[in-house]
């Protein structure tokens, strides 16, 4: 069993379509290589696919007509489960979130179709070392429903009519309309993107944490706007990145580089010193958060602009002084 | 004339460059030196092929800078997900694959001649039974492929379910396909049985997407393979500072990942130091398990007791004692300030936190390396009144960077 296989890869994917057809043009296959091949493909595959006078091709099609093009097999390629997926879905099946999925019968009947298949880890294989302790309740009936009333509005394009505890404890409520679910390994949480609706139009992009949605109703009312994900994560991006300036000392380039992995970044680095400048652009709503997270490389990083942001650094470090001053703690 | 391909034979040196293409935007082609210009150019055509759109091009005094650019927070998809969609193989290969799918599309089982005779007769493929066996035992391998018994003889006979079957047998798996497939732990797998259906993630984003870790899922599958099994392992690790590689035999415990910093370990026993060590994984090169080890129940239940001491993946060496606990002072005002006291709650790990005053509270974590929580006992900085105990170096580093953070950013403050 590999996970590096053949089987699985774009070209084998680009056969199996072109071999779904009955006839298939030139410019078809080629639009087809561009769907699910790589940016070079168009240059690779056909050359391959499409039949050769000399006999260099895979032998996959035959030419039916000048320029038309007809499989050499008779049924649809169709591909059967393998074995590493169904070792995945027996893993999935131990995993408690899969019960937002799928009902407690449907997950009992496909624990009973793949009982012969070994999970492709355990559970206790893998552990985070510092994953929240306050993670969303999968297994709470609750939670479950009003998970599946999200995702089935969000698939629909439905407007909700959602009560929720907002961040400091408020009751809001909202008419929302869902654009994406997000998860968050470190959190351990769900939260839904969306617009806040106002008299039918947006009024203003909001991210609702599931765990704290109190009730939530469909409304029937089915959106029919355009949904850009670019427009919305837009108007949520800061207006100015974050520099900041990080040495080599304890390893800190390294460090910073993968915990920042997932922002979006551009980095420099200065050869004599080693150090290295780096632009982060992130979501306005986690300003806070990525101010915490650049303080606790200390001295190693420097938070260099804009200097909104850098002077709310340098008021938590001032506070710190302080507090170091005070005689009670000396 | 080039035989430059798309397609590559073995994951490793791959991985290698999509790794510092993303990571480390910064190189340029001098910096990398593991391997030759020659390789770069072909591994670099290679990405830009795969990951066209998320490439971006700088230039800097020392050169152009290549890197791979992604707000992986607000991708449907991993796009490094591409690289295992490369994989080379021959033009018998890909004949072979579709000449049985369409053979054997009835489901009958077949013996190994009359797989082969039919193949030539329908196809006029010349193949010999050699090659097909081959094949069909390959393919048993990855589970398309069902071996039986026909009297003597070896039948064949392939699967019948397919991955849009599956997904239509059980409405909404095909959600959680789509939302696992972006899930750390080989969502690859899931990426794979959407793209066998046509499909492809539209619902889900994940925060904090170290879509990285992907590149090891490869070497991993070995390691998972030991651990199932109780066996030990043969591990080559390289170093990012040095071209040579260090080979050991370890046994394996668990895999730990730092959800926060984007580090993924293997936690395993090592015989030579008597101790639990961490192996990062982004610098595992291979794994291969080996014999079975007649101890592994007890060193895991030694492990998960010497775990509960850690506040990351820095385990207890044998006969040095532990340090007293480190103690933190936080000031807090619980009327107007009580989310930092749940963020200390929900993060301190295997910390206890106890009110300590009017607007005190105090943390104490009994770690075997206190240091390994001074990063995030930074996150609060603006909020310690102290830090006692642990080591005196550590106390010592925490009160200097302070003092060096207020030459930083001192001037900056204007009372």
């Amino acid at each position: 069993m590999t996970l590096f296989h053949e089987l699985y890869g774009a070209y084998f994917r680009i056969a199996a379509r072109v071999l779904a057809r009955r006839r298939s043009t030139k410019l078809e296959v080629q639009e087809i290589i561009q769907e699910e091949g790589f940016r070079d493909s168009v240059l690779f595959v056909p050359p391959r696919l499409l039949p050769q006078k000399d006999g260099s091709d895979w032998g996959l099609l035959r030419e039916a007509e000048q320029g038309v093009y007809e499989p050499v097999i008779q049924h649809l390629p169709e591909m059967p489960v393998t074995l590493l997926e169904k070792r995945w879905l027996r893993a999935r099946l131990d995993d408690p979130r899969m019960g937002l999925f799928l009902d407690d019968a449907q997950i009992r009947a496909l624990h009973r179709e793949l009982a012969e298949i070994d999970p492709l880890w355990r559970p206790e294989d893998l552990d985070y070392t510092d994953r929240f302790a306050d993670g969303d309740p999968y297994t709470d009936k609750e939670y479950r429903a009003r998970f599946g009333i999200l995702l089935a509005a969000l698939q629909r394009h439905e407007v909700l009519d959602i009560q929720f505890t907002g961040r400091f404890g408020l009751a809001q409520r909202w008419e929302f309309l869902p654009l994406k679910l997000e998860y968050s390994g470190r959190d351990d949480k769900f939260r839904v993107h969306g617009w806040q609706l106002d008299r039918g139009g947006i009024r203003r992009s909001g991210v609702l944490n599931a765990a704290r949605i109190r009730q939530i109703h469909p409304t029937g009312r089915i959106w029919q706007g355009e949904l850009s994900m670019a427009f919305y994560f837009e108007e949520r991006r800061c207006r100015e990145p974050v520099t900041v300036r990080i040495t080599p000392e304890r390893n800190g380039v390294e460090r910073f580089l993968m915990e920042f992995a997932f922002y979006e970044k551009k980095a420099e680095r200065d050869l004599e010193t080693g150090e290295c400048t780096v632009r982060l652009w992130y979501d306005k709503m986690d300003e806070t958060e990525l101010l915490i997270r650049l303080l606790g490389y200390g001295p190693v990083l420097e938070i260099l602009g804009p200097p909104a942001f850098r002077a709310q650094a340098a008021k938590r470090v001032a506070a710190q002084a302080r507090l170091l001053k005070h005689p009670e703690n000396s | 004339m080039s035989s430059f391909s798309e397609l590559i034979k073995s994951f490793g040196k791959t991985r290698d460059y999509v790794r510092d293409f993303l990571i480390y935007g910064f190189k340029v082609r001098g910096d990398f030196t593991r391997r030759s210009s020659r390789t770069y150019d072909d591994e670099k055509r290679r990405v830009e092929s795969w990951l066209g759109d998320y490439l971006r091009y700088d230039s800097s005094v020392r050169g152009k800078q290549t890197s791979i650019s992604v707000d992986s927070g607000h991708s449907a998809e991993n796009p490094l997900y591409q690289a295992y969609y490369a994989r080379s193989f021959t033009d018998r290969d890909i004949q072979l694959h579709f000449l049985l799918l369409d053979l054997l599309a009835d489901g009958e089982a077949r013996t190994l001649r009359e797989i082969t005779d039919g193949l030539n007769a329908q196809y006029g493929a010349a193949l010999d039974e050699q090659t097909v066996r081959g094949k069909l035992l390959e393919y048993v391998r990855e589970g398309i492929m069902l071996r039986g018994q026909r009297g003597r003889l070896v039948t064949f006979r392939l699967m019948q379910e397919t991955v849009p079957a599956l997904l239509a047998r059980y409405p909404g798996l095909e959600e959680a396909v789509q939302f696992f497939s972006e899930q750390e732990e080989f969502g690859i797998v899931g990426n794979m049985l959407l793209r066998g259906a046509g499909r492809r993630n539209c619902l889900f984003f994940r925060k904090h997407n170290y879509i990285v870790h992907t590149l090891e899922d490869e070497v991993l599958l070995p390691v998972l393979d030991a651990m199932e099994r109780k066996c030990s392992l043969r591990i080559r690790t390289f170093s990012s500072r040095s071209a040579e590689g260090r080979e050991a035999i370890v046994i394996p415990m668990q895999i730990l990942s730092a959800a926060q910093t984007g580090r993924r370990w293997l936690l395993a026993y090592c015989p030579e130091t008597d101790r639990f060590s961490g192996f990062r994984l982004d610098y595992l090169e291979s794994a291969k398990p080996e014999a079975p080890y007649a101890e592994y129940d007890a060193l895991r239940e030694r492990y998960l007791k010497e775990k509960a001491q850690c506040f990351g993946v820095s385990f207890p060496i044998p006969g040095k004692v532990c340090p007293e606990p480190l103690v933190v002072v936080f000031r807090i005002d619980p009327e107007t300030e009580g989310f930092v006291i749940d963020r200390i709650r929900r993060e301190m790990r295997c910390g206890k936190l106890e009110k300590a005053g009017a607007q005190r509270y105090r943390l104490t974590l009994a770690v075997f390396d206190p240091n390994e929580a001074m990063q995030w006992i930074k996150t609060f900085t603006g909020r310690i009144e102290s830090v006692t105990g642990g080591t005196e170096a550590v106390r010592q580093r925490w009160y200097e960077d302070i003092r060096r953070m207020q030459e930083v950013y001192g001037d900056d403050i204007v009372s």
